[in-house]
Protein backbone atom coordinates (compact mmCIF):
# COMPACT_ATOMS: atom_id res chain seq x y z
CA UNK A 1 0.00 0.00 0.00
CA UNK A 2 2.92 2.06 0.99
CA UNK A 3 4.48 1.35 -2.09
CA UNK A 4 1.55 2.14 -4.58
CA UNK A 5 1.28 5.22 -2.75
CA UNK A 6 4.56 6.54 -3.40
CA UNK A 7 4.14 5.03 -6.93
CA UNK A 8 0.92 7.60 -7.33
CA UNK A 9 2.58 10.17 -5.70
CA UNK A 10 5.24 10.34 -8.22
CA UNK A 11 2.75 9.57 -10.89
CA UNK A 12 0.66 12.97 -9.80
CA UNK A 13 4.13 14.99 -9.35
CA UNK A 14 5.02 13.77 -12.88
CA UNK A 15 1.73 15.01 -14.23
CA UNK A 16 2.16 18.25 -12.79
CA UNK A 17 6.01 18.89 -13.96
CA UNK A 18 4.04 17.68 -17.66
CA UNK A 19 1.51 20.02 -17.25
CA UNK A 20 3.42 23.00 -15.84
CA UNK A 21 6.36 22.65 -18.47
CA UNK A 22 8.14 24.49 -19.14
CA UNK A 23 8.25 26.21 -15.69
CA UNK A 24 10.97 28.51 -15.50
CA UNK A 25 13.65 26.19 -15.56
CA UNK A 26 15.77 27.30 -19.69
CA UNK A 27 15.32 25.03 -22.40
CA UNK A 28 18.60 23.98 -23.83
CA UNK A 29 18.78 22.70 -27.61
CA UNK A 30 21.85 20.94 -28.06
CA UNK A 31 23.42 21.44 -31.84
CA UNK A 32 26.13 19.06 -32.52
CA UNK A 33 28.14 20.98 -35.09
CA UNK A 34 30.14 24.01 -33.45
CA UNK A 35 28.99 27.63 -32.62
CA UNK A 36 29.24 30.25 -35.81
CA UNK A 37 28.32 27.73 -38.34
CA UNK A 38 25.00 27.35 -40.75
CA UNK A 39 23.31 24.83 -37.96
CA UNK A 40 24.15 26.89 -34.80
CA UNK A 41 22.58 30.17 -36.79
CA UNK A 42 19.18 27.95 -37.25
CA UNK A 43 19.41 27.14 -33.69
CA UNK A 44 20.08 30.54 -32.33
CA UNK A 45 16.97 31.77 -34.26
CA UNK A 46 14.86 28.91 -33.25
CA UNK A 47 15.90 29.05 -29.83
CA UNK A 48 14.68 33.10 -30.08
CA UNK A 49 11.23 32.47 -31.77
CA UNK A 50 10.49 29.59 -29.33
CA UNK A 51 11.04 31.34 -26.49
CA UNK A 52 7.72 33.83 -26.47
CA UNK A 53 5.47 30.67 -27.43
CA UNK A 54 7.07 28.89 -24.37
CA UNK A 55 5.81 31.49 -22.07
CA UNK A 56 8.82 33.48 -22.22
CA UNK A 57 11.47 30.67 -20.21
CA UNK A 58 15.11 30.99 -22.10
CA UNK A 59 16.03 29.25 -24.46
CA UNK A 60 19.63 28.46 -24.87
CA UNK A 61 22.16 26.87 -27.13
CA UNK A 62 24.47 24.09 -26.33
CA UNK A 63 27.06 22.73 -28.53
CA UNK A 64 28.10 19.41 -28.77
CA UNK A 65 30.53 19.06 -31.64
CA UNK A 66 32.25 15.77 -33.06
CA UNK A 67 31.89 12.78 -34.83
CA UNK A 68 29.66 13.86 -37.53
CA UNK A 69 26.95 14.99 -34.92
CA UNK A 70 26.85 11.96 -33.43
CA UNK A 71 28.01 13.30 -29.88
CA UNK A 72 25.31 16.06 -29.94
CA UNK A 73 22.85 13.73 -30.96
CA UNK A 74 24.06 10.62 -28.14
CA UNK A 75 23.83 13.33 -25.45
CA UNK A 76 20.29 14.39 -25.79
CA UNK A 77 19.11 10.98 -26.94
CA UNK A 78 20.30 9.97 -23.03
CA UNK A 79 19.44 13.20 -21.59
CA UNK A 80 16.56 13.03 -19.13
CA UNK A 81 13.07 12.58 -21.19
CA UNK A 82 11.65 16.18 -19.17
CA UNK A 83 11.33 18.26 -22.65
CA UNK A 84 14.38 20.32 -21.54
CA UNK A 85 16.77 19.19 -23.37
CA UNK A 86 16.57 19.08 -27.24
CA UNK A 87 18.29 18.44 -30.45
CA UNK A 88 18.41 20.16 -33.52
CA UNK A 89 20.16 18.38 -36.23
CA UNK A 90 20.38 18.35 -39.95
CA UNK A 91 20.39 15.51 -42.72
CA UNK A 92 23.37 14.49 -40.57
CA UNK A 93 20.28 12.60 -38.75
CA UNK A 94 19.67 10.41 -41.54
CA UNK A 95 22.97 9.95 -42.78
CA UNK A 96 24.39 9.35 -39.49
CA UNK A 97 23.31 5.42 -39.11
CA UNK A 98 24.98 4.49 -42.37
CA UNK A 99 28.29 6.84 -41.93
CA UNK A 100 29.13 6.17 -38.37
CA UNK A 101 29.19 2.79 -37.33
CA UNK A 102 28.59 1.79 -33.81
CA UNK A 103 26.57 4.56 -33.35
CA UNK A 104 25.43 4.49 -29.62
CA UNK A 105 21.91 5.13 -30.57
CA UNK A 106 19.19 4.79 -32.13
CA UNK A 107 17.99 7.55 -34.82
CA UNK A 108 15.06 6.06 -35.58
CA UNK A 109 13.69 4.62 -31.96
CA UNK A 110 15.89 6.73 -29.25
CA UNK A 111 14.06 10.15 -30.41
CA UNK A 112 10.81 11.86 -29.80
CA UNK A 113 10.38 13.57 -33.58
CA UNK A 114 9.23 17.34 -32.90
CA UNK A 115 9.06 18.36 -36.40
CA UNK A 116 11.32 20.13 -39.17
CA UNK A 117 12.00 23.70 -39.43
CA UNK A 118 13.56 24.11 -42.63
CA UNK A 119 15.10 23.25 -45.73
CA UNK A 120 18.55 24.95 -47.31
CA UNK A 121 19.07 24.39 -51.10
CA UNK A 122 21.92 23.43 -52.60
CA UNK A 123 23.13 24.70 -56.32
CA UNK A 124 25.48 22.34 -58.77
CA UNK A 125 27.94 25.21 -59.82
CA UNK A 126 31.24 24.69 -62.23
CA UNK A 127 34.47 26.01 -63.15
CA UNK A 128 33.51 29.61 -64.91
CA UNK A 129 35.25 28.05 -67.97
CA UNK A 130 33.75 24.34 -67.83
CA UNK A 131 32.83 23.21 -71.29
CA UNK A 132 29.24 21.88 -70.13
CA UNK A 133 27.15 25.18 -71.22
CA UNK A 134 23.97 24.51 -69.54
CA UNK A 135 21.97 21.81 -67.04
CA UNK A 136 20.61 21.21 -70.59
CA UNK A 137 23.49 19.84 -72.00
CA UNK A 138 23.48 16.40 -69.78
CA UNK A 139 19.42 16.95 -70.36
CA UNK A 140 16.26 16.05 -71.92
CA UNK A 141 15.98 13.19 -74.09
CA UNK A 142 19.03 10.58 -74.58
CA UNK A 143 19.70 11.50 -70.78
CA UNK A 144 21.65 8.69 -69.54
CA UNK A 145 24.29 8.52 -72.46
CA UNK A 146 24.35 12.14 -73.25
CA UNK A 147 24.86 12.56 -69.73
CA UNK A 148 27.64 10.02 -69.61
CA UNK A 149 29.38 11.75 -72.38
CA UNK A 150 29.10 15.33 -71.70
CA UNK A 151 30.28 14.58 -67.92
CA UNK A 152 32.69 12.03 -68.10
CA UNK A 153 34.09 13.12 -71.03
CA UNK A 154 33.81 16.54 -70.95
CA UNK A 155 35.13 17.34 -67.86
CA UNK A 156 37.08 14.13 -66.32
CA UNK A 157 38.83 12.50 -69.40
CA UNK A 158 42.18 14.32 -70.63
CA UNK A 159 41.64 16.20 -73.53
CA UNK A 160 43.64 13.66 -75.97
CA UNK A 161 41.08 11.02 -75.46
CA UNK A 162 38.00 13.21 -75.13
CA UNK A 163 38.93 14.40 -78.79
CA UNK A 164 38.50 10.18 -79.91
CA UNK A 165 35.12 9.76 -78.77
CA UNK A 166 34.20 13.47 -79.49
CA UNK A 167 33.35 11.72 -83.40
CA UNK A 168 30.45 9.86 -81.95
CA UNK A 169 29.33 12.26 -79.22
CA UNK A 170 27.61 15.30 -78.57
CA UNK A 171 31.14 16.37 -77.08
CA UNK A 172 33.12 19.45 -77.98
CA UNK A 173 36.52 19.19 -77.39
CA UNK A 174 38.14 21.55 -74.90
CA UNK B 1 33.66 13.45 -45.97
CA UNK B 2 29.98 13.07 -45.28
CA UNK B 3 29.29 15.94 -45.46
CA UNK B 4 26.09 17.52 -47.59
CA UNK B 5 28.57 18.69 -50.32
CA UNK B 6 29.86 15.23 -50.49
CA UNK B 7 26.58 13.35 -50.62
CA UNK B 8 25.16 15.43 -53.15
CA UNK B 9 28.15 14.69 -55.24
CA UNK B 10 27.34 10.79 -54.59
CA UNK B 11 24.04 11.61 -55.65
CA UNK B 12 24.95 13.48 -58.33
CA UNK B 13 27.40 10.68 -59.56
CA UNK B 14 24.76 8.16 -58.60
CA UNK B 15 22.09 9.58 -60.97
CA UNK B 16 24.30 9.80 -63.82
CA UNK B 17 25.76 6.78 -63.46
CA UNK B 18 28.78 8.25 -63.84
CA UNK B 19 31.81 8.12 -61.68
CA UNK B 20 34.08 11.41 -60.94
CA UNK B 21 36.96 12.03 -58.93
CA UNK B 22 35.86 13.13 -55.15
CA UNK B 23 38.61 15.56 -54.12
CA UNK B 24 37.85 16.11 -50.23
CA UNK B 25 38.61 19.94 -48.98
CA UNK B 26 38.45 20.87 -45.33
CA UNK B 27 35.43 23.14 -46.10
CA UNK B 28 33.96 24.78 -49.02
CA UNK B 29 35.51 27.87 -48.43
CA UNK B 30 38.60 26.60 -50.02
CA UNK B 31 36.63 24.25 -52.47
CA UNK B 32 34.96 27.41 -53.70
CA UNK B 33 38.17 28.90 -53.98
CA UNK B 34 39.56 25.93 -56.30
CA UNK B 35 36.57 25.92 -58.91
CA UNK B 36 36.57 29.77 -59.04
CA UNK B 37 40.44 29.44 -60.07
CA UNK B 38 39.06 26.23 -62.46
CA UNK B 39 41.48 23.59 -60.52
CA UNK B 40 38.50 21.68 -59.82
CA UNK B 41 34.85 21.09 -61.93
CA UNK B 42 32.16 20.86 -60.52
CA UNK B 43 30.89 21.16 -56.83
CA UNK B 44 27.67 21.05 -55.14
CA UNK B 45 26.81 23.36 -52.17
CA UNK B 46 24.03 24.77 -50.29
CA UNK B 47 22.96 28.49 -51.37
CA UNK B 48 24.11 30.40 -48.52
CA UNK B 49 27.53 29.89 -49.78
CA UNK B 50 26.79 29.98 -53.45
CA UNK B 51 24.23 32.66 -54.30
CA UNK B 52 26.91 35.56 -54.39
CA UNK B 53 29.23 34.01 -56.15
CA UNK B 54 26.79 33.10 -58.51
CA UNK B 55 25.39 36.49 -58.79
CA UNK B 56 28.63 38.08 -59.57
CA UNK B 57 29.10 35.16 -62.20
CA UNK B 58 32.49 33.75 -60.54
CA UNK B 59 31.33 30.43 -60.85
CA UNK B 60 28.69 28.74 -63.93
CA UNK B 61 25.36 27.55 -62.14
CA UNK B 62 23.69 24.87 -64.02
CA UNK B 63 20.59 23.56 -61.81
CA UNK B 64 19.11 24.31 -57.94
CA UNK B 65 18.59 20.74 -56.02
CA UNK B 66 15.19 21.01 -54.74
CA UNK B 67 12.16 20.31 -56.61
CA UNK B 68 10.45 23.63 -57.30
CA UNK B 69 12.74 26.63 -58.50
CA UNK B 70 13.68 29.20 -55.86
CA UNK B 71 11.95 32.61 -55.58
CA UNK B 72 15.45 34.14 -55.07
CA UNK B 73 16.35 36.53 -57.58
CA UNK B 74 19.69 35.58 -58.35
CA UNK B 75 18.65 31.99 -58.53
CA UNK B 76 15.43 32.13 -59.89
CA UNK B 77 16.28 31.54 -63.20
CA UNK B 78 18.36 28.15 -62.42
CA UNK B 79 16.15 25.44 -63.64
CA UNK B 80 15.81 22.00 -60.94
CA UNK B 81 17.84 18.99 -60.87
CA UNK B 82 14.31 17.58 -62.38
CA UNK B 83 13.94 19.55 -65.00
CA UNK B 84 17.16 18.97 -66.73
CA UNK B 85 16.51 15.33 -66.74
CA UNK B 86 17.60 14.01 -63.53
CA UNK B 87 14.40 12.27 -62.26
CA UNK B 88 14.01 12.77 -58.42
CA UNK B 89 17.53 14.45 -57.66
CA UNK B 90 16.37 16.50 -54.26
CA UNK B 91 18.71 17.26 -51.84
CA UNK B 92 18.15 19.95 -49.20
CA UNK B 93 20.17 20.46 -45.72
CA UNK B 94 17.06 20.01 -43.90
CA UNK B 95 16.74 20.40 -40.21
CA UNK B 96 14.46 19.17 -37.22
CA UNK B 97 13.93 19.47 -33.66
CA UNK B 98 13.95 16.43 -31.60
CA UNK B 99 13.80 15.29 -27.49
CA UNK B 100 14.36 12.49 -25.80
CA UNK B 101 12.89 9.27 -26.11
CA UNK B 102 9.84 9.11 -23.34
CA UNK B 103 9.12 12.42 -23.07
CA UNK B 104 5.47 12.85 -21.68
CA UNK B 105 2.83 13.82 -24.39
CA UNK B 106 1.91 17.02 -23.10
CA UNK B 107 5.37 18.26 -23.11
CA UNK B 108 5.63 17.15 -26.78
CA UNK B 109 2.24 19.16 -27.83
CA UNK B 110 3.85 22.38 -26.24
CA UNK B 111 7.36 21.93 -27.83
CA UNK B 112 5.29 21.08 -31.20
CA UNK B 113 3.14 23.85 -31.10
CA UNK B 114 6.23 26.79 -29.84
CA UNK B 115 7.79 25.04 -32.89
CA UNK B 116 4.91 26.06 -34.86
CA UNK B 117 4.40 29.49 -33.69
CA UNK B 118 8.48 29.92 -34.14
CA UNK B 119 8.18 28.92 -37.92
CA UNK B 120 5.35 31.58 -38.53
CA UNK B 121 7.40 34.34 -36.90
CA UNK B 122 7.80 37.04 -39.18
CA UNK B 123 11.26 37.73 -37.57
CA UNK B 124 12.19 34.26 -37.96
CA UNK B 125 11.34 33.61 -41.28
CA UNK B 126 13.15 36.76 -42.80
CA UNK B 127 16.40 35.71 -40.64
CA UNK B 128 16.04 32.54 -42.63
CA UNK B 129 15.29 33.79 -45.75
CA UNK B 130 18.62 35.51 -45.29
CA UNK B 131 20.24 31.93 -45.04
CA UNK B 132 18.81 31.03 -48.04
CA UNK B 133 16.94 28.81 -45.71
CA UNK B 134 13.38 27.68 -46.83
CA UNK B 135 11.30 27.74 -43.62
CA UNK B 136 8.95 24.52 -43.62
CA UNK B 137 5.00 25.44 -43.97
CA UNK B 138 4.26 21.59 -45.13
CA UNK B 139 3.44 18.72 -42.79
CA UNK B 140 6.67 18.14 -41.91
CA UNK B 141 5.84 20.31 -39.03
CA UNK B 142 4.20 17.15 -37.75
CA UNK B 143 5.79 14.77 -35.65
CA UNK B 144 4.47 11.75 -37.39
CA UNK B 145 5.56 13.25 -40.78
CA UNK B 146 8.62 14.33 -39.73
CA UNK B 147 9.18 11.10 -38.87
CA UNK B 148 8.41 9.67 -41.99
CA UNK B 149 10.66 12.01 -44.00
CA UNK B 150 13.85 11.07 -41.80
CA UNK B 151 13.18 7.33 -42.68
CA UNK B 152 12.68 8.01 -45.89
CA UNK B 153 15.74 9.79 -46.03
CA UNK B 154 17.98 7.03 -44.47
CA UNK B 155 16.53 4.82 -46.73
CA UNK B 156 17.68 7.15 -49.42
CA UNK B 157 21.22 7.97 -48.61
CA UNK B 158 22.20 4.37 -47.36
CA UNK B 159 22.85 2.52 -50.05
CA UNK B 160 24.73 5.81 -51.65
CA UNK B 161 27.06 5.72 -48.98
CA UNK B 162 27.14 2.38 -48.49
CA UNK B 163 28.35 1.99 -52.52
CA UNK B 164 30.96 5.00 -52.08
CA UNK B 165 32.26 3.21 -48.77
CA UNK B 166 32.34 6.56 -47.26
CA UNK B 167 32.58 6.69 -43.23
CA UNK B 168 32.77 9.51 -41.15
CA UNK B 169 33.97 7.27 -37.71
Amino acid sequence: MKRLLLLAATVAAFAAQAQSFPGTKPVTIVVPFAAGGPTDRVARDLAEAMRKPLGGVSVVVDNAAGAGGSIGANKVAKAAPDGHTLLLHHIGMATMPTLVRNLPFKVESDFEYLGMVNDVPMTLIGRPNLPATTSRNWSPGSTRTRARSTWAMRVWVPPRTCAACCSRTPCTPR
Amino acid sequence: MGAASHLCGLLFQNALHTEMTTVPYKGTAPAMTDLIGGQIDLMCDQTTNTTSQIEGKKVKAFAVTTAKRLTTPALKDLPTMQESGLKGFEVTIWHGLYAPKGTPPEVLAKLNAALKAALKDPEFIKKQEGLGAVVVTDKRVEPAEHKKFVAAEIAKWSPIIKAAGVYAD
